[in-house]
């Protein structure tokens, strides 16, 4: 029954998703269109208007990853208030969506570089995997914070939607200071041979990205986990 | 079918609570009334017994297994309630499959049948109905859904007299079809009196009574004549409340009369109806315990 409902929860994402994706491509495709026949009209140059039309693709490439990223940020609530009245659990919960997070990220992978093709040459095995791991950690980090902010009502969603970001650059000007600061100390750290040669090796080491690829990643993955497991009904 | 344990269930948001150190028991098959005056913690009490919101305190469990995050409990629950948890363009029909999808072996054919009766098309999305009608088709899910114990929050929310009674016919047929636990909280205590075999009445965030309804009724008595005669007759006895008009005075008695307590001639002594029961003891308290 668990499988069943967490295929349930899988496809009700495809199902949403799709149809977010579609309307996106419709208006995207439309508005271009219009634009370019707009400018058709205007400078009754052909060759103009086939070379906006031939951007199309990269446009929706770009859009396609914004709708799937912004469908995990805004979705979770959602899914859990059906989820919830139809006696599923949040842990098959969480491994639907995370599934479907997954399976769907692939396919929109695999649809942006079909989508690219035209526009830049084909990349190395190696380019790719990095470019899919960038995207499903993307994907990730949004639903943990989607998952995070449906803990939130109303009122503390506006509270951490502003102070966070807020918060951060506050953050960023600190160190900034700090940094400009310890100006002379830096500056001597900088042309310490033994410090610039460890430093070397370390970012020299190329599994080290992957390690720390490796950490950020399940840190994401457990706060959807954690935030997931804590999704309760609002009273807003 | 397995029992339904509350153990010392509690609910607080903030400094407000909503539940006390609440125990009780729901059996397989039993039709229950859940009652109690607005805020009374009904709506809340049902959304953690079905795992929407976590207690502060205590556990709900069905057969020793806890409800939090078990698929084989929770899938044995079906909550129908005011709140409409569904993505907004949800049609009738999708609501159908998703019940059917989680809770599988859903009565199409008994659904499709009732949505007729209640006048509604399944294609048509649930936020574009009428509030009475959202009532309705959420009853046709809750009544055909494969749950063993099925909680209706406000059944009849907005439901016209005539809806209501297919409602009632609907649920004693389906109950008799396919014997299961049906939990109905209502403020219509008059229309369910005859439907449910026992009640629980909550009142300042306690379950002030947990027992069948023939065995409360039995203990609720009127004693009317004289007001000196029914003061004198009732003395010692719990009283939740009087009337008076002129010098005959009603004393709505709950308790158990004895049969060493001698009539007197001018004093009658009958039943009331669980309504008035209800008024009484969630009013605040007796007069003469």
């Amino acid at each position: 029954m668990s499988k069943q409902k967490m295929t349930l929860v899988m496809t009700n994402v495809f199902h949403r998703l799709g149809q977010a994706i579609l309307i996106t491509v419709g208006w995207i495709v439309g508005f271009e269109v219009v634009v370019s026949l707009m400018g058709l009209i205007f400078n009754r140059n052909p060759e103009s208007f086939l070379v906006t039309l031939q951007g199309i693709p990269s446009t929706l490439a770009v859009f396609i990853n914004l709708v799937l990223l912004a469908y995990f940020i805004v979705t979770p609530y959602v899914d859990f208030k059906w989820a919830i009245q139809n006696g599923i659990s949040r842990k098959t919960m969480w491994r639907g969506r995370a599934l479907a997070l997954f399976l769907a990220t692939l396919v929109i992978f695999i649809l942006d570089e079909l989508l690219s093709m035209a526009n830049q040459p084909a990349m190395s095995p190696r380019t790719l995997l990095v470019n899919f791991l960038i995207l499903l950690t993307g994907v990730v980090t949004c639903q943990a914070v989607g998952n995070g902010f449906s803990l939130l009502n109303r009122t503390w969603k506006w509270i951490v939607g502003i102070g966070l970001p807020v918060m951060f650059i506050i953050f960023c000007v600190i160190m900034v200071r700090l940094i400009l600061a310890m100006g002379s100390q830096i500056t001597a750290l900088v042309e310490n041979k033994q410090f610039v040669a460890a430093m070397t090796v370390v970012f020299n080491n190329p599994v080290l990205p992957y390690v720390l690829w490796l950490i950020y990643f399940a840190i994401m993955l457990g706060l959807t986990k954690l935030f997931n497991d804590r999704m309760q009904l609002r009273r807003d | 079918m397995e029992q339904l344990t509350i153990s010392h269930v509690s609910k607080k948001y903030g400094r407000q609570v909503i539940l006390e150190d609440l125990n009780c028991q729901l059996a397989p098959g039993k039709i229950y009334g859940l009652l109690g005056r607005n805020g009374a913690g009904k709506s809340t009490l049902l959304n953690i017994i079905t795992g929407r919101i976590f207690p502060t305190n205590g556990t709900v469990a069905l057969d020793k297994l806890g409800t939090n995050d078990q698929d084989r409990v929770l899938g044995q629950f079906y909550l129908m309630s005011e709140s409409n948890l569904y993505p907004k363009r949800t049609t009738i029909q999708r609501m159908f499959d998703l019940a059917d999808g989680s809770y599988g072996h859903f009565d199409y054919q008994n659904a499709n049948r009732l949505l007729k009766a209640f006048g509604i098309d399944a294609k048509i999305q649930l936020s574009k109905l009428s509030t009475g009608l959202q009532t309705a088709a959420k009853l046709v899910v809750a009544l055909n859904v494969n749950a063993n114990y099925v909680f209706l929050d406000e059944p009849t929310l907005g439901l016209d007299a005539n809806h209501r009674e297919l409602f009632y016919k609907e649920l004693v047929k389906s109950y008799q079809e396919k014997p299961r636990t049906f939990v109905l909280s209502t403020h219509l205590i008059d229309e369910i009196q005859q439907l449910v075999e026992h009640v629980l009445i909550l009142a300042d965030h306690h379950l002030i009574e947990d027992a069948d309804v023939e065995t409360l009724l039995d203990r609720a008595y009127t004693v009317t004549g004289p007001a000196n005669l029914v003061d004198q007759y009732v003395a010692g006895l719990r009283v939740l409340s009087a009337d008076q008009l002129g010098t005959v005075k009603t004393a709505y008695v709950f308790d158990q009369l004895d049969d060493q307590r001698v009539i007197p001639d001018q004093v009658k002594v009958g039943h009331y109806d669980l309504q008035k029961l209800f008024i009484g003891l969630t009013n605040g308290g007796s007069e003469n315990e």
